[in-house]
């Protein structure tokens, strides 16, 4: 079996969404879900909170995100665009 | 046949072709915009295949007794347009190439109906599409989707169509002309239907 050289950043951006669709996570959860290293995720998740996707929320024992409504219309678009890609054989 | 039904199917198949592939390049450039960069080669490809595909349904609409500045222009465009076409299928290849990573590559009878047909620009364009055909199949292997499956087997169909337009200059009749006609329209007609059922699922 092959093995793709790269995810790409669609890729992790729909992974990332999907964990966070399911309900408000911390970070480490996320970096379980979406097999990304700690600075990596923060990176990503920074940019989505600055493109309005993902909102981060203040708890006691630290910090946890959560997709707003923007984010859930991203990720249904995004979703319709990784299932073109992969039909016409791209790696997503 | 005659010759008029001919250049009217020639347009036909091309304009056709020209409006599946501006829809690829249009769900391509969205997926490069949403962060899946390399699609932008796809894009690129697929809009300058619909250049290519829509300057030869022009042509041939033209010899039905247009305008004779059109003919003119869309005649002397046509070598252009071979370039145009062999570099639209250089970036859609370009694309699998990345997508797919630098080590899977090494794989890597009526007259004015000649003048489209350029026996060294079939041969490449044969190749490529041949590559292309061969990377998404690979594809279907490990994915088992249909939809990847009806998209390799239209890209067969185009390459099929690429090979039967090389026998055009060979044969002396215009068989290959319509087998190489009717496989690039069933190949279109395979992508549009894939896409067709993509934004279908979506509602």
């Amino acid at each position: 079996m092959r093995k793709p050289r790269y995810r790409s950043r669609l890729g992790i951006v729909v992974n990332i969404l999907e964990v966070l669709a399911s309900g408000e996570e911390k970070p480490t959860r996320i970096m379980y879900g979406t097999n990304l290293s700690y600075d990596r995720l923060q990176r990503y998740l920074a940019s989505l909170v600055e493109m309005g996707l993902v909102e981060e929320v203040r708890v006691e024992e630290g910090v946890r995100y959560r997709i707003t409504r923007q984010g859930l219309d991203f990720l249904s678009e995004a979703k319709r665009i990784v299932e073109f890609m992969r039909a016409f054989g791209f790696e997503v | 046949m005659t010759s008029t039904q001919v250049f009217v199917f020639e347009s036909g198949v091309n304009l056709f072709s020209a409006f599946v592939s501006i829809l690829i390049a249009y769900f391509s450039y969205k997926a490069s915009k949403m962060g899946a960069g390399f699609l932008r080669y796809t894009s690129s490809g697929f809009t300058l295949l619909s250049v290519a595909l829509t300057t030869r349904a022009v042509y041939m609409f033209s010899l039905l007794g247009g305008r004779r500045i059109v003919l003119t222009l869309t005649r002397e465009s046509l070598l252009a347009n071979n370039a145009i076409m062999v570099l639209a299928y250089l970036l859609i290849a370009y694309s699998y190439f990345k997508s797919h990573g630098e080590g899977e590559a090494s794989l890597l009878a009526i007259p004015p109906l000649a003048i489209l047909f350029n026996p060294s620009i079939e041969m490449i364009l044969f190749m490529i599409s041949l590559y292309i055909t061969f990377t998404v199949f690979i594809t279907f292997m490990e994915s088992r989707s249909m939809s990847t499956l009806y998209v390799a087997i239209g890209f067969l169909m185009v390459s099929i169509s690429h090979l039967s337009f090389l026998l055009v200059i060979l044969s002396e009749s215009g068989l290959p002309y319509l087998v190489g006609s009717l496989t690039r329209l069933a190949g279109f007609l395979l992508l549009l239907w894939v896409l067709v059922g993509l934004a279908g699922r979506s509602r």
